[in-house]
């Protein structure tokens, strides 16, 4: 079916044995791990995100994080169903309500609200939350540790949340399921169907020793189990298929430009100079985002990029459909998997500041 | 028990529970009408916040709401300025009737509007028929003078299609000018308690108005200072003019006019 008569970015796929490895992770495959499946490194990379358990953060603190960043990224598909889990998890309708109004109002539990402030100030980016955030947030109980690895949590919703709104993906089946008739009924087994924290997924073949970007895995000083998934899931960019490695680069030295980020920018530099793009010539090409010598996709790619730092998504839809719609969605996918990979260590290097 | 003290016990009892279904009523009642008035409440700060956000970006509207009132808010940044105004205005208001006038204007303000938010830049203010849009501020913008000159060249198209519209409807067109000017200025929130807006101050904002005031059509409709050129690529295509001193300015500004830009986007062609 054509793009323009569904009105969606790309089209949901199959891959057994892709989904075969997605469900042993997490036990189920949900409608955005079927849209990312025409590229594998994506979808494994996703998988390590959200499948290591947290440390120091608990699975409520980390929905919540989900909930307060989608909401704030315009995400339908993460703040519908971190809603519904919610409320299977006990949060009223009017508690769910009341953090929607404002963080520091919602009855929650004493340091959630500044960490949910907190996780929204590193997700808008507007500016970056200064180092002295991080120990303010230990001033308020959270261990160090807790602490980095709440910015991670909230790196990984700004992640999940744009690839989500980037592929414009279709409501999961399960949300809205508290507005069902014997929904309360029903909770205690739903509580248990979607318990979380309980995963014991950890890299099929270890950590690797090296992945791209991986300095800021290490700075950034997450708990080991969260390090080792990320880290594992930058090394599948290696099978990055139709992006060029370059282009791969220059979208990620974009979105550092976009926010001001200037160590992730340096080494997308250093990265591109080994693809044999010189820094001169990159940073020229960020500077204007066209040249003659870039590549048809580059000159579409990296504008769009830039547009993925920060945005709206009533704007930014209509861009990416018509961006679809020029490319197979494989492509599609890669490119915006990129965009969103890059806004993740982006925010990473928040915490590498305290390093 | 007597039968008489049973009854009254049995009496008195149902009068308590009356008594304690009736408060709980009320309080539910209370509670209800609480609950509507709060929702009330939210759905008008949500309409206010929106009305808001026409006057000021979202994320300063939220400042002040948590700050509880116009507090102090400003930064310096890099910012590039751009002015809009219609050559020869004060003419055209003179000859046309108000309701016209301002029919006119409106449109004339969507269509620089839309081209000026396309391009990632805030509008500041109106003044008069004139126009004023910050890009940089308030969020970081490192490419604020390619958009803020891609910009210039939207307006002129977005005026080219209203003017066709006014052509329709048997009126002249409208003539613009706009000057483009980067440089520091300061940001923030101008005003009182009773009166303020987000907005840029400085010398970078007058010199962009006086850039303004020497642009206009024909020959130039779209001018802009040196430095804002020194940051555009090879698709625009600028005619350098003689440096110009501007009004109330001791040093000369060189100026360069704006005649094109040439997408490279293969989609665009």
């Amino acid at each position: 079916m054509a793009k323009a008569e569904t009105s969606r970015v790309v089209q949901p796929a199959s891959d057994p044995a892709l989904e075969a490895e997605v469900k042993a992770a997490i036990g189920a495959v949900p409608t955005l791990a079927r849209y990312l499946l025409p590229v594998p490194w994506l979808t494994r990379l996703w998988v390590a995100l959200v499948a290591p358990p947290l440390g120091e953060v608990s699975a409520e603190l980390a929905t919540l994080v989900l909930f307060v960043v989608a909401r704030d990224n315009g995400c339908r598909y993460c703040s519908g169903s971190s809603r519904t889990i919610l409320r299977i998890n006990g949060f009223s309708e009017r508690a769910i309500d009341e953090l929607e109004r404002d963080v520091h109002l919602a009855d929650l539990d004493p340091g959630f609200g500044p960490a949910l402030d907190f996780t929204r100030r590193l997700s808008r980016y507007h500016p970056a939350p200064p180092p002295a955030e991080l120990a303010r947030l230990e001033a308020l109980g959270f261990s160090p540790a807790g602490a980095r690895e709440l910015a991670f949590v909230a790196a990984r919703a700004c992640f999940i949340t744009r690839v989500a709104t980037f592929l414009d993906i279709p409501d999961e089946r399960f949300q809205g399921l508290e507005r069902r008739r014997f929904f309360v009924v029903l909770r205690p087994l739903l509580r248990l169907l979607f318990r979380s924290g309980t995963s014991t997924w950890a890299p099929p073949d270890g950590a690797p020793a090296a992945a791209p970007f991986a300095e800021f895995v290490a700075l950034a000083g997450l708990p080991p189990r969260s390090a080792d998934g990320l880290r594992w899931g930058l090394a599948q960019t290696a099978e990055l298929a139709r992006v060029p490695a370059r282009t791969a680069l220059l979208i990620t030295g974009v979105i550092a430009h976009a926010l001001g980020c200037p160590r992730v920018e340096a080494r997308a530099r250093a990265g591109a100079s080994d693809c044999g793009l010189t820094p001169a010539t990159f940073d020229a090409w960020l500077r204007t985002l066209a040249a003659p010598e870039m590549s048809p996709l580059e000159v579409r790619a990296l504008p769009l990029a830039r547009e993925t730092a920060r945005y709206r998504v009533e704007e930014l839809l209509p861009r990416l459909l018509e961006f679809s719609e020029a490319h197979e969605d494989a492509l599609v996918i890669e490119v915006l998997g990129l965009c969103a990979l890059a806004n993740l260590l982006c925010r990473l290097e928040v915490i590498d500041d305290r390093a | 028990m007597p039968e008489g003290v049973a009854l009254a016990l049995a009496l008195a009892g149902l009068a308590v529970a009356l008594a304690a279904a009736y408060a709980w009523t009320r309080a539910r009642q209370r509670h209800a009408a609480l609950t509507r008035a709060l929702k009330a409440c939210d759905h008008k700060l949500e309409q206010l916040q929106i009305a808001f956000a026409r006057f000021a970006p979202a994320s300063i509207v939220e400042e002040v709401i948590r700050a509880g009132g116009v507090r102090p808010l400003a930064e310096r940044r890099e910012v590039t300025v751009l002015f809009v105004d219609i050559v020869g205005f004060t003419t055209l208001s003179e000859s046309m009737a108000p309701e016209r006038l301002v029919a006119l204007l409106n449109g004339y303000f969507s269509a620089v509007c839309r081209a000026i938010t396309r391009h990632h830049g805030h509008v500041s203010k109106f003044i008069g028929d004139g126009v004023m849009a910050v890009f940089g501020a308030p969020e970081r913008n490192p490419w604020q003078a390619i958009d803020a000159t891609r910009a210039a060249l939207a307006v002129k198209e977005e005026l080219a299609r209203y003017n066709e519209a006014l052509a329709r409807d048997g009126h002249g067109p409208l003539n613009i000018g706009v000057g483009v000017h980067r440089g520091p200025a300061v940001a923030g929130i101008v005003g009182n308690d009773s009166l303020a807006d987000y907005t840029v101050i400085g010398d970078t904002v007058n010199t962009a108005a006086r850039v303004e005031g020497l642009a206009h059509e024909p020959p130039y409709p779209i001018l802009i200072s040196d430095g804002v050129a020194r940051e555009l690529d090879a698709r625009f295509t600028l005619r350098a003019l003689p440096d110009v001193t501007l009004r109330g300015k001791h040093e000369p500004l060189r100026l360069h006019a704006v005649e094109g830009y040439r997408d490279d986007d293969p989609a665009a062609s």
